[in-house]
C-alpha cells in the first residue's frame, strides 16, 4: 500500500484554497477533518503514519471511527438543509457570501451608504448609531483591517 | 525521499502558518526570484507545436487571479527566506525600505505565444548594473549603453502610489496582476532587458523613453453581518511618468522618476547624460 499522493499544481492549489476557506469560516477542528478525509484519504493515511507512526490497523480503527462521525455530521447537516434550518456554518457563510455589496471608492460614510440604500441601512450593517462621526470610524478600522495583508 | 519538499508538508504549511505570495503559487521562493529577474520556465519556454502551452505552464497564475487577487491582500513575497536572507526578494527593495520611489515596473523583451508577435512600446537608453546586483549577480561597477535599434524595442509597464495610499497597501496585488497576469498569462510576455530584472523597483530598472502605467482602483465589499473586505480592480493610467508627476510626491522623487523614463524620443539625450555623470563623453 502506498501513502504518497501527488498532486498537480492545480489540484494543489484547490486543497490549499479549500483548507484555508474552511479555517477563516471558523470551523472546528473536526468539521475540517470532514473535509479532508472523503477527498484525500490517502494524505491523511500518510499524515499520521508519518507524523504519530501508527501501525495500519490503528490508522484503519481510527479512519472506521472518524467515518462514523462523518456520517452522521453529514447526515445532521443534509437534514438541517432540507428543514431550512441551516444551522452549519458552512452555509451560513455560503449565505453570507451571497450577501455581499460592492462599494467603489475611498472607505468613507457616504460611498458605503450608497451602495447598501442609506445611512440608515449602513449603520444597521454596522450596529451602531446612524451618526456620521461613529459610522466614519467604525470603518476606518474596519477598512484599515481589511487591507492587512492575508495572504 | 525528502520529506521536507513533498507536497503534503507544502499543504501543512499553507494550512497553518502565514502564507504570502510565494506560497500560493506553491513553486517555492526561488521560482519566484528566478522569475523575476528574468529566468525560469515561464520565460524561457515558448510555445511550440503544443508544447509548452502557456496556459498549461503557468495554469497557477489564473487560479490565484480568481480567487484571491482582487479580494485578499498579498504581502511582500518571502517564501520564508528572510529568516535566513533578509530581503531576498530584492528586486523590491532600495536599502531597507521597499521601493522608496513607490514605482514598480517589468520591461519585456520577447513573446512566448506564436499567437501574439512581440510588440515593444520603449526604447531602450542605458542601465547602471549595480543598481540591480542581486538580479545579473554582477558585482563590480558596470553599466550599458544600449544604442539599441528600432526593432530592438521592450515593452515596459508599470504602476506607481503615492505613501500608505490603497495603492501602497495593495501594490503586490498589482504587480501579480500587471506582471503575472496581464504581462505573462494573457499577453505571453517575457524575457528581462539583458542586465535587468524583470520587474522591481524602477530605481534597480533601466532607463526607457516610456512604461505604460496601471492603477490599482479602491473598494471594498461589505455583507449582511457587517464585514468589510476589499475589493480591488485596475484601470489604465496612461504614461508611467506623466502619472508619477501627478501623485503627491517631492520634485525630488519626481525628478528622479523622470530621469528613469524619460521623455518618448529622447533616448539618446537620455543615455548621453547618463553616460556623462559617470565621466563619459561621446567622442
Amino acid at each position: 500500500m502506498t501513502f504518497m499522493v501527488r498532486f498537480q499544481n492545480d489540484d494543489l492549489f484547490y486543497l490549499c484554497k479549500e483548507r484555508e476557506a474552511v479555517i477563516r469560516s471558523g470551523f472546528s477542528a473536526m468539521t475540517l477533518w470532514f473535509y479532508v478525509v472523503p477527498n484525500n484519504i490517502k494524505l491523511c493515511l500518510f499524515l499520521i503514519k508519518y507524523y504519530y507512526n501508527q501501525n495500519l490497523l490503528t490508522i484503519e480503527t481510527m479512519l472506521l471511527k472518524l467515518s462514523l462521525f462523518i456520517s452522521i455530521l453529514s447526515s445532521s447537516q443534509i437534514e438541517a438543509a432540507l428543514r431550512g434550518t441551516t444551522s452549519s456554518h458552512f452555509f451560513d457563510d455560503a449565505e453570507r457570501k451571497l450577501a455581499e455589496t460592492k462599494i467603489s471608492g475611498e472607505c468613507t460614510v457616504a460611498n458605503f451608504a450608497a451602495s447598501v440604500g442609506g445611512k440608515a441601512n449602513l449603520a444597521s450593517l454596522l450596529k451602531t448609531n446612524n451618526n456620521d462621526a461613529i459610522m466614519q470610524g467604525v470603518l476606518d478600522t474596519k477598512c484599515a483591517n481589511s487591507l492587512k495583508p492575508s495572504m | 525521499m525528502c520529506i521536507c519538499h513533498s507536497p503534503e508538508i507544502t499543504i501543512l504549511f499553507v494550512l497553518f502558518y502565514h502564507s504570502d505570495l510565494s506560497d500560493t503559487l506553491g513553486k517555492g521562493p526561488q521560482f519566484l526570484k528566478n522569475y523575476l529577474d528574468g529566468g525560469t520556465t515561464w520565460n524561457d519556454n515558448y510555445e511550440d507545436n503544443n508544447l509548452y502551452v502557456l496556459s498549461k505552464d503557468a495554469s497557477v497564475i489564473a487560479s490565484v487571479y480568481d480567487a484571491d487577487v482582487k479580494t485578499s491582500v498579498f504581502s511582500a513575497p518571502d517564501g520564508g527566506t528572510s529568516s535566513t536572507y533578509p530581503r531576498y526578494f530584492s528586486n523590491f527593495y532600495k536599502g531597507d525600505h521597499e521601493c522608496r520611489l513607490g514605482v514598480i515596473e517589468c520591461c519585456y523583451t520577447a513573446s512566448r505565444l506564436v499567437s501574439q508577435p512581440f510588440q515593444g512600446n520603449a526604447d531602450i537608453c542605458a542601465f547602471d548594473l549595480k543598481e540591480a546586483a542581486k538580479s545579473n549577480h554582477i558585482k563590480a561597477m558596470s553599466m550599458t549603453l544600449y544604442d539599441t535599434n528600432v526593432e530592438d524595442q521592450a515593452f515596459c509597464s508599470g504602476f506607481a502610489y503615492e505613501e500608505d495610499s490603497f495603492g501602497d497597501s495593495v501594490k503586490y496585488n498589482t504587480l501579480f496582476h500587471m506582471a503575472m497576469k496581464t504581462n505573462l498569462y494573457d499577453k505571453g510576455l517575457v524575457k528581462n532587458i539583458p542586465g535587468a530584472p524583470l520587474c522591481g523597483c524602477v530605481e534597480q530598472m533601466p532607463i526607457v523613453d516610456n512604461a505604460s502605467c496601471v492603477k490599482a482602483v479602491e473598494g471594498y465589499t461589505i455583507d449582511s453581518n457587517g464585514n468589510v473586505g476589499v475589493n480591488i480592480s485596475w484601470t489604465d493610467c496612461g504614461n508611467l511618468a506623466t502619472y508619477y508627476n501627478s501623485l503627491d510626491r517631492s520634485d525630488t522623487e519626481k525628478y528622479f522618476v523622470n530621469s528613469k523614463i524619460v521623455e518618448n524620443g529622447t533616448c539618446d539625450t537620455a543615455a548621453a547624460s547618463f553616460m556623462n555623470d559617470r565621466m563619459f563623453v561621446s567622442s
